[in-house]
């Protein structure tokens, strides 16, 4: 190790010694001035400057974080200093020291370091951008430049990579102003040979999915091949990257979060997982799993496995699980329930949580089979865990679990910590809402919940029981009824008295007539019947315990009963008056709005326009999903999922608010449904705020993608020869062969490794297809993709079938293949594959006298049948080799013997039939070309069985034959 | 105890190491045991770097710890997972501090 700096572990023990913060404080102003005299001195030494700037960043770090200004002078001479330690402190000093708003300057050594030839220089540089306290917009050029050259150390590249995040965090307008270009290069830094770079590099593409997921096409093979190397492969990962036994956690860890979050954003756009990734996925996620039951020594170890293990049953929810393997993730979860490990218990609620809201049924009733071990959790000795568990237990809870759990939180809430038991209480409310079947169970479980919990019930929840009341009249007897048995209790919660005294003032007239089974046990009370007097005396009682707002609500109650009541008029009256002395305003004022309400006409005309029947609420918005706590925030597709699922069970509950109502209705306002709906929709902003957005605005429109330069030669050869060359460059050969079988055209593509001095590494090969995705007019189906590496010479085949579903296939409908690659540098491709409808038609031969019947029966259907195109090509033609191509593209030429060509010897006709094999049916083509000119000028007419399908096929046939076959 | 609390939109995650904690903030979506072993790899490696590493050594020779977890750890992201790579970087360090100090001392 160096040598210590002296001075500095001098300063450092003095501090450490004072007995005193003012001693301290002292000692540090002594030093303060010291430093300011020395840095006046021009001839100090770096030595000294990166003492002085190392005692003031101590200094700093104890918290004495008042701005000095006469250090920068000294740490812009360290940064730009020759020696290591020298840089290091200056650079170190502008990261602590500055705000990124007067850093301008330091950009300055970064500048210089950048372009310098020495790498431990430039690492300090790009380190210090990555801090984002300069303004790195200014070697965003430089940055980008390491991280693509193949020639930049390994070191090097992780740096920018960060550098370059960071730079873009700071300003995503230069990810979008450079993104064409530059995404693509990005994301195959993912599959860099270095761990570390590619570490560091799924940071970065994990921002740039984000942002802009549409061009990260190769993203998923790239990262999924990556994945399932080093989970899958054991000697994939040096001894150096283990991290005790497991083979690099964090970039696991790091990739499968960018897999989920790439694969969220497929869903959104309704894209597909390509099946190769998919099987590679699920069977990375499966041998996690499995290997999760297998026991491993020491707490790292186990820390580690696990930690990757979350995050694959995270993403399993994504892959279209079988009910198997969702059984399997479950289980396997369920059983580090009973871990001793407090963390581990707590992140397997926390798994289960997301798996149970995204595996939909199956994953919840197979956890469901565990309740009572989660119940149980709810008396874990920590609190983390003991909230978690009460997560998953509100995700978990259906109609069928509702009244078990409901039953046992409640008994729970006199237990749970007092932080817990608002959360615990709108957890009840909603469940017991969500999933009552039973009108008297919901008022009874909320009423009993209401007293139990007390004041922890928030003002949402009474209030939201109240909506509910008012909106379904079935309810309201019973809740009055109810209430004055609560009311009996001495010892209540206001919320309670609160909920009693809206009850009883609006719905206290129906249970008049009530027989008071509970009157002759309570003292003072003679009435056998629950008359009007019997619930003023009991709101009566309650009203001096309580605090001004409830009294307040208790007073308007008593308005509404005098309003009903004659016999109770002179007691409210006489209540008024007394309270016209109340110590608080509020309440003294309302007395005195009553009385003057009430006294000032005989008649009742004011009094019955203030205290009507209340309207029914129509608010929909529930205020209780706000304090649903952190199920709330849990993210998007999950509670997408999850209104579905609610939707439906509570649909047996809704009815609509009308006195002939029977059943079981809770006409909530609004209700949960909608509202986790909304939710759902806003909680996806990052995709679909930026995807209205990009409609609008000039970005990037992923729909048309610029082919590589010179890919017309093979799509145009292609589209006659079923075999031959597609593209070639100075790397890379692809050559292809299409068989058709009917509607299905069988493609083989062959990638060959033109170079006798590289590998080609990291191959990925998209298929984009340009068909619609509600009603597409083909489909393709993968049966073997190419591997991913091609070594000198060699080559690999990708084969794949489109299968022609319909006649609609229009001529710019083909898909597209994308292939990006390494090969020293990264290159990307992109060509279009010739799936036209003219491709599925095979020759039928036809006699000459048969062609003209058909040519005149199909010409009977009219416009949409036929097609008429006039063109001329700068290529002469002869006859001999138009036959030919005709030929090629699968018309059956009838032989010239059979009829007369046209006088004029400048012309010739060509005839000729097909068939056009589609999924939707088998349609005749008949096809009447006319060639003029020595073959230069022409006229083509195709008739087709099928509407609308002729123009298509001669447009086609006039490409070709004007780009020259 | 449960080494994660969830903090307002954050969570924190803490780890004890004698008389010294080790706390991270964490994003809600960021993986919390691998942050603990963040730490750890952490403490590993100010272990090997110091040689058997105490709290003086960190408050004597700051800027070695955050040297160290500048190859670690930037902008919030793991940069290097590698035991070697990082000690290796740190170790360069020395010996390039080291190799100044002679030239220093020469001239």
């Amino acid at each position: 190790m160096p040598a210590q700096m002296k001075g500095l572990s001098q300063f450092i023990a003095d501090i450490r010694n004072a007995k005193a913060y003012d001693e301290e404080r002292k000692r540090i102003a002594v030093e303060l001035d010291n430093i300011r005299r020395k840095f006046q001195d021009t001839k100090l030494l770096g030595y000294q400057k990166k003492k002085y700037v190392a005692k003031l960043l101590y200094i700093h770090i104890l918290g004495y974080t008042t701005v000095h200004d006469f250090w920068l002078g000294a740490s812009m001479d360290l940064a730009r200093s020759a020696t290591f330690s020298e840089k290091q402190m200056g650079y170190l000093s502008f990261s602590l020291f500055l705000e990124s708003s007067n850093a301008l300057e330091t950009i300055l050594p970064v500048l210089e370091d950048l372009w310098g030839d020495n790498v431990d220089f430039t690492t300090l540089a790009l380190q210090y951008v990555a801090t984002g306290v300069a303004d790195g917009s200014a070697v965003l050029e430089a940055v980008y430049g390491f991280l693509r050259s193949p020639t930049t150390v390994p070191l090097v590249r992780r740096n920018a990579s960060a550098a370059l995040l960071r730079i873009f965090r700071d300003n995503p307008e230069l990810l979008l102003a450079n993104c064409r270009s530059w995404v693509p290069r990005l994301v195959a830094v993912l599959d860099d040979a270095d761990l570390g770079v590619s570490t560091s590099a799924v940071s970065l593409v994990s921002f740039i999915v984000e942002e802009l997921p549409e061009l990260c096409e190769n993203l998923l093979p790239l990262a999924t091949r990556k994945l399932s190397k080093v989970v899958l492969d054991p000697s994939y990962v040096k001894d150096e990257y283990l991290y005790y036994d497991i083979p690099a956690p964090w970039l696991s860890v790091k990739l499968l979060g960018l897999i989920e979050r790439y694969i969220q954003y497929l869903h959104f756009v309704e894209g597909e997982i390509d099946l190769p990734s998919l099987a590679t996925l699920r069977e990375v996620v499966h041998q996690t799993i499995n290997r999760s039951s297998s026991p491993l020594a020491g707490l790292q170890s186990k820390n580690a496995q696990s930690a990757v293990l979350f995050a694959c049953i995270s993403l399993l929810g994504y892959l279209d699980p079988s009910p198997e393997a969702l059984a399997s993730a479950t289980d396997a979860l369920l059983l580090l329930l009973d871990s001793p490990e407090t963390n581990t218990r707590y992140l397997t609620l926390d798994a289960l949580i997301k798996l149970t809201s995204r595996g939909g049924k199956v994953a919840q009733e197979n956890t469901s089979k565990q309740l009572s071990v989660i119940l149980h959790l709810l008396e874990d000795k920590d609190i983390s865990v003991r909230r978690k568990a009460l997560d998953l237990i509100y995700t978990l809870t259906s109609a069928a679990t509702v009244e078990t759990v409901v039953e046992h939180l409640t008994k729970y809430f006199h237990t749970a910590d007092y932080t817990l038991r608002p959360e615990l209480a709108v957890k009840i409310a909603v469940l017991c809402e969500n999933f009552a079947t039973d009108a008297v169970w919901y008022v009874t479980t909320m009423l009993r919940l209401i007293s139990v919990a007390g004041t922890h019930v928030s003002r949402e929840i009474w209030e939201r029981i109240i909506q509910i009341l008012v909106n379904n009249l079935s309810l309201q007897l019973l809740a009055a009824r109810m209430v004055v048995k609560y009311l009996r209790d001495k010892a209540l919660s206001e919320t309670m008295t609160k909920v009693g005294a809206f009850v009883l003032g609006e719905f206290g007239h129906l249970i008049l007539d009530q027989a008071d089974e509970d009157a002759n046990l309570i003292e003072g009370m003679t009435a056998k019947r629950c008359t009007a007097r019997v619930q003023f005396d009991l709101l009566y009682h309650k009203y001096f315990y309580c605090a001004p707002n409830t009294r307040a609500i208790i007073l308007s109650a008593f308005l509404k009963m005098y309003k009903r009541h004659e016999d109770l008029r002179p007691l409210v009256l006489d209540f008024y008056e007394l309270e016209l002395n109340s110590i608080d305003i509020e309440i003294q004022t309302r007395a005195m709005e009553y009385l003057r309400v009430v006294t000032l006409n005989d008649d009742t005309k004011h009094l019955d326009l203030i205290v009507g029947e209340m309207p029914v609420f129509v608010n929909k918005v529930n205020p209780l999903m706000a304090g649903v706590g952190t199920i709330a925030q849990l993210n998007a597709p999950v509670s997408h999922l999850r209104g579905f699922g609610r939707n439906r069970s509570s649909s047996s509950v809704l009815m609509s608010h009308g006195n002939g109502s029977t059943g079981l209705v809770f006409q909530g306002a609004g209700g949960l449904v909608l509202q986790s709906s909304e939710a759902s929709t806003i909680r996806r902003p990052s995709f679909a705020a930026r995807n209205g957005s990009s409609a609008s605005s000039p970005g990037p429109e992923p729909k048309k993608p610029v082919l590589s330069p010179n890919w017309q030669e093979g799509y145009f050869r292609s589209l006659h020869f079923d075999q031959g060359i597609l593209y070639e460059n100075t790397l890379l050969r692809i050559t292809y062969r299409i068989t058709k079988k009917n509607h299905v055209l069988g493609f083989q593509l062959t990638y060959k490794n033109k170079t006798t001095h590289a590998d080609i590494t990291g191959l990925t090969a998209t298929l984009r297809s340009g068909t619609s995705t509600t009603q597409p007019a083909y489909v393709i189906e993968l049966v073997t993709a190419p591997s991913s590496d091609i070594a000198q010479s060699e080559k690999t085949d990708h084969r794949f079938n489109v299968v022609l579903r319909s006649t609609g296939l229009s001529n710019v409908e083909q898909p597209t293949l994308l292939l990006s690659f390494m090969c020293g540098a990264f290159t990307s491709l992109k060509v279009k594959l010739p799936v036209l409808l003219l491709r599925a038609l095979t020759a039928a031969p036809l006699a000459y006298s048969n062609f003209l019947t058909r040519w005149a029966q199909v010409g009977a259907m009219g416009a949409s049948g036929e097609a008429v195109l006039q063109f001329k090509t700068s290529l002469a033609y002869p006859t001999i080799s138009l036959r030919r191509i005709l030929a090629r593209m699968g018309f059956a030429i009838i032989d010239e013997t059979e009829y007369q060509q046209p006088e004029d010897v400048s012309q010739e006709l060509i005839l000729g039939t097909g068939i056009l094999h589609t999924l939707q049916g088998n349609f005749g083509v008949l096809m009447f070309l006319e060639a003029r000119a020595e073959g230069r000028e022409f006229t083509l007419r195709i008739r087709c069985t099928a509407p609308d399908v002729a123009l298509i096929l001669a447009e086609t046939i006039v490409s070709l034959l004007e780009f020259g076959a | 105890m449960c080494n994660v609390l969830e903090y307002k939109d954050s969570k924190i995650v803490y780890r004890r190491y004698a008389s010294l904690f080790f706390l991270a903030a964490i994003d809600n979506e960021d993986n919390e045991l691998l942050t603990l072993e963040i730490v750890h790899r952490y403490v590993e490696q100010m272990d090997k770097a110091y040689g058997n590493v105490c709290e003086l050594d960190i408050i004597f020779n700051f800027q070695k710890a955050y040297h160290i977890l500048d190859e670690l750890l930037i902008d919030g992201q793991v940069q290097e997972s590698s035991k070697r790579e990082v000690l290796r970087r740190v170790g360069q360090a020395d010996d390039l501090e080291n190799m100044d100090e002679f030239e220093n001392i020469l001239s």
